[in-house]
């Protein structure tokens, strides 16, 4: 690759980013926060991160793991104050019972309840294995793909997985 | 099944995404005012700042303090304050201080300074820019005849052949681009660039060659030929591309 045909190639602009990768973004986020998170809150926020920072990207880093990055620090920051406003305020009626905008049969009211206990279980779960387990099991992401995107080595990812899988479970069983 | 396999499944089969978020954000980020960050407000406050305490240009009234001035008297400093004694205090001891004018270091012999020679200037002669090769217009392939070389890509220009650039070094920019699958967007990103690298010579010729632009793609097809004379893609492409 000439310097020559970086130099001219066209500027990556966040326009073109969220039209190659918004869906994807969308996604981690959506898995990474959980539904009692507003995807739409942040993705808005991750493009707004995207824009700022991409004059600083230089190209070393292949541009999905950088998004993943930027995606997985903006949900964790959010994670992060709805502890403290559940620690201060309790839980709020939306996480108990998170609203459904499609029309609602019960099943799909069920349905959300139950992803949401399984999120609720997994906030026991530290940082890196709650995000291994969410892109292995819900993601489908194979190990070297994890790799890619969070940097852990694969041997880790497996012992993560091994771990968050058993500690999950124990605590399903405790809290039916 | 386990329960934890049970709420996998679950949630697995549930969409995260709502439908429409995409839209949603594409719409505020397109907005101007979804911008207003920290740095837009403390901008403001510092514009604000700013105007309150710039020094009025008209006189204050009497008997008001100007803001910004000085709230002692001319009269009070003029006179001078008491010295008062302090015991114990002695004034230090200064040496003269050698006012004569400083004179160069003398020269040191065991280092002999080349006298500097000045070249004389003179403009480069700047190398005459060789004519650009006219190539003479050679009349494009049919329709017909590429159809028959590669039907589906070239009758379909979704069906480019994607996995022929996975794994290539790109910039980023055409990378973001072959992840969203856009031929057109790729051909109009790769027209004006001065490309070296096979993959994508041979992406562009064969996208050129798929918008009916023969004489182009041949020229494509020919640098890769000089490089690699067997590639098979390139061989089939510029006999497609013969009038």
């Amino acid at each position: 690759m000439t310097i020559g045909l970086i130099a001219l190639a066209p500027p990556l602009t966040w326009e073109v980013v969220y039209q190659a990768y918004g869906p994807q973004v969308a996604r981690w986020a959506a898995r990474l926060a959980g539904p009692s998170e507003d995807v739409e809150d942040l993705v808005h926020e991750v493009f707004l991160v995207v824009e700022a920072r991409l004059p600083t990207f230089v190209g070393t880093d292949a541009l999905p793991s950088w998004l993943f990055r930027i995606t997985h620090n903006v949900v964790r920051r959010e994670r992060r104050k709805q502890r403290i406003r559940r620690w201060l305020l309790g839980p709020t009626p939306e996480e108990v019972a998170p609203a459904d905008p499609r029309p609602d049969p019960l099943a799909q009211v069920m349905e959300r309840q139950e992803v949401a206990r399984l999120y609720q279980a997994m906030e026991h779960l530290k940082e890196p294995a709650r995000t291994v387990l969410i892109l292995h099991e819900l993601e489908g992401l194979s190990a070297a793909e994890i790799s890619g995107l969070t940097g852990i080595a694969p041997g880790t990812i497996w012992v993560q997985l091994h771990r968050a899988r058993q500690r999950l479970a124990k605590i399903l069983e405790e809290t039916p | 099944m386990s329960e934890l396999e049970r709420l996998l499944a679950i949630a697995r089969r549930h969409d995260p995404v709502p439908a429409g978020t995409l839209v949603r954000v594409e719409r505020r980020l397109g907005d101007p005012r979804s911008g207003v960050t920290w740095g837009w407000l403390v901008a403001v406050s510092a514009a604000l700042m700013a105007i309150w305490a710039w020094p009025r240009t008209t006189p204050p009234p009497e008997g008001e303090i100007e803001r910004g001035q000085p709230t002692f008297s001319a009269e009070r400093l003029q006179a001078p304050a008491p010295i008062v004694p302090v015991a114990g205090l002695e004034a230090p001891r200064l040496r003269p201080v050698n006012t004569a004018p400083l004179e160069p270091p003398p020269p040191d012999p065991s280092t002999p300074r080349a006298p500097i020679e000045q070249a004389p200037f003179a403009p480069t002669a700047s190398a005459p820019i060789p004519p650009a090769p006219t190539v003479p217009p050679k009349a494009g392939g049919s329709s017909r005849r590429i159809l028959g070389y590669r039907p589906r890509a070239f009758r379909d220009p979704s069906a480019f052949e994607w996995q022929t650039l996975e794994g290539e070094d790109l910039p980023a920019a055409i990378q973001a681009i072959v992840d969203r699958r856009d031929p057109n967007a790729l051909l109009a990103a790769l027209d004006p660039l001065p490309l070296d690298g096979r993959a994508l010579l041979l992406a562009r010729a064969e996208l050129r060659a798929a918008d009916d632009r023969c004489d182009e793609a041949i020229g494509d097809f020919d640098q890769v030929l000089r490089t690699a004379p067997q590639e098979p893609r390139a061989l089939a492409g510029r006999a497609a591309c013969r009038p």
